[in-house]
């Protein structure tokens, strides 16, 4: 059994430093990751171990962000499954691979099924407890709360009844879709966000993880419609530190402010935009828009593009969106879900040009 | 209405995803003498490409896709026993075979893929998601498949696209299918290192590679 440090309040002066940069000009642009899979080959674990494991989970994965030089300390695991399978959605657990629903099984065939959406039982349904326990340890190890996880009404809804049947519910029947949201939103989520509160007085941000609800799975009018409502009403229950930053697809419209409108509906206190949107509009874009709506810009560098790039391309890249959205700060930069698979030599790179490009005198 | 209203109207309802005015259109076929062949090559494909089309230029989105291929089967559903009782069949391009490969679980990508091809006339047989390489080789020889798709959206999942080229290889069955790969991380360059026949970076692209391929082949 791997042992860990028992302190990792090192990472306050990145905290401090994200902190700055969301209001004005830190030192240094700072960086932030998800890299749950890698930190995990990088332990020389198996997936059904360091998934189940908050020890791992967390002094791990802070052990291996220290070591690749990372800003910000962050929990990460697999955040989409959490909810669904404490209402008793299967999740297909494999050595290689993190968790995951099993999408030829969902919970919600039929309108009977909706009863199955209900509070849970906090001490014992699925891994809940163990959510507290990481959450609890990272404040242990780091002296700081985290940012607390939940997975956002869409793509839960989408993780149980199955993504096309969701889509074809909301087109055609959507009362039983309006049940559906309403159900996960009222009765799930927002007790057992309620509940991490209570835990966590200290937790500033709750994050809705949301990749579902993205161009072209959905149409701006889904978002519009079903997507940003719900999260403006776990905002009105559960308070203004819950918000979802994570949709991609602005670079499939015409106009992609219309969805960085909606963007910053479910995210109200900064904009966070990633590859490929990025990469194909070009960062002027977001850090105009940012700065036009007065509010604070993340850009993140894609996941594939860190995984199969040369380390020169990634410096390159790294560089230019720090020139160009860290003007004048509140920007930082974000390391888009690092795989297994990707060369550390990669990720050594986009740090190191992180940390040469990314200065402000 | 005449044909060409009928098959317009065919058109425009799968374009328009109307469900309801895909079947009275499809219904209208049938009771004016129409071909149904005609009524799904002029009226419904035709329709689909529309769609197809734009989702590529982003004008609409996977709900469209949905909502047409809904409209599309609603129709097929009246126009298919005229088919299947004048023992017509309609042409196929050739079939593909579409699996996401050993531990990836998604099945987004590799269901529109699907509707993209079958709307442009490819036989399509999707064994789903977590299909193993040997299972999907073996799928593929028992349906006589022309391509093999294969999708992976996470890189953990990438190496078993190259894992189904490399067996077909060892198994000497490599020029019996062209592979074509795609999947969120997935890159042309990724292709051309693991020696796939082609890539798309949409579902349209891949149609257009699939037919590319297929008139190479002759």
């Amino acid at each position: 059994m791997k042992t860990f440090k028992k302190d990792y309040s090192s990472f306050q002066k990145g905290l401090g430093r994200l902190q700055t940069a969301m209001n004005g000009v830190p030192d240094r642009v700072p960086v932030f990751v998800q890299m749950h899979e890698f930190a995990m080959k990088e332990l020389g674990m198996n997936a059904t171990e360091f998934f189940a494991n908050p020890d791992l989970l967390v002094g791990g994965y802070l052990s291996v962000l220290e070591r690749f030089g990372i800003d910000v300390p962050t929990v990460d695991y697999d955040v989409y499954n959490i909810e669904a399978e404490a209402i008793g959605q299967t999740v297909i657990y494999s050595e290689h691979d993190m968790p995951d629903v099993d999408r030829s099984d969902p919970l919600i065939k039929s309108r009977d099924d909706l009863k199955k959406i209900k509070k849970p039982d906090f001490a014992s349904d699925g891994r809940l407890a163990t959510v507290v326990e990481i959450n609890n340890l990272f404040c242990e190890l780091v002296g700081e709360t985290p940012t607390l996880n939940f997975c956002a009404p869409f793509s839960l809804a989408a993780n149980i009844r199955g993504i096309e049947q969701l889509i074809m519910d909301i087109l055609i029947e959507p009362d039983f879709a309006s049940e559906l949201f309403d159900r996960i939103t009222e009765e799930l989520l927002a007790p057992w966000i309620l509940y991490l509160k209570e835990k966590f007085p200290g937790a500033r941000s709750i994050c809705g993880n949301d990749a579902t609800s993205s161009l072209p799975i959905v149409n701006t009018g889904i978002l519009r419609d079903w997507i940003v409502p719900y999260v403006q009403r776990l905002r009105e229950i559960c308070g203004p530190e819950i918000y979802v930053p994570n949709w991609v697809g602005e670079s499939h419209l015409k106009n992609p402010e219309e969805m960085l409108e909606l963007k910053l509906q479910a995210c109200p206190n900064f904009l966070e935009c990633q590859d490929p949107d990025v990469a194909e509009l070009g960062p002027a874009v977001y850090k105009n828009y940012a700065e036009k709506k007065g509010v604070p810009l993340i850009l993140g560098v894609g996941a594939a593009f860190l995984a199969l790039s040369a380390p020169q391309e990634i410096s390159a890249r790294v560089k230019h969106y720090i020139e160009v959205g860290g003007q004048n700060g509140r920007f930082s930069l974000y390391l888009c879900n690092i795989g297994a698979t990707t060369p550390a030599e990669n990720i050594k790179a986009a740090v190191d040009a992180v940390h040469k490009h990314g200065a402000y005198s | 209405m005449n044909k060409q209203e009928i098959l317009e109207q065919l058109a425009k309802a799968v374009v328009e995803g109307d469900k309801n005015s895909a079947r009275e259109n499809a219904q209208a076929a049938v009771d004016e003498g129409l071909d149904p062949l005609e009524a799904v090559d002029r009226g419904l494909s035709k329709g689909m490409a529309v769609v197809g089309a734009n989702f590529e230029s982003g004008e609409s989105f996977l709900p469209e896709l949905l909502m047409a291929a809904d409209s599309f089967n609603a129709a097929m559903e009246i126009l298919n026993p005229l088919i299947e009782a004048n023992k017509q069949k309609i042409s196929k391009l050739g079939t593909a075979l579409l699996a996401t490969v050993k531990g990836d679980m998604h099945n987004i990508g590799k269901n529109i893929v699907a509707t993209v091809l079958e709307t442009n006339g490819f036989e399509v047989v999707d064994i789903g998601i977590d299909q193993s390489t040997l299972n999907i080789i073996e799928a593929a020889q028992k349906h006589k498949a022309d391509f093999i798709g294969l999708s992976s959206v996470m890189t953990t999942t990438m190496p078993y696209q190259k894992e189904v080229i490399e067996t077909l290889s060892e198994m000497g069955l490599r020029e019996k299918f062209f592979v074509l790969v795609g999947g969120g991380p997935v890159t042309q360059k990724w292709a051309d290192e693991i020696g796939a026949d082609g890539y798309g970076d949409t579902a349209v692209d891949a149609v257009g590679v699939a037919k590319k391929l297929l008139e190479k082949k002759g």
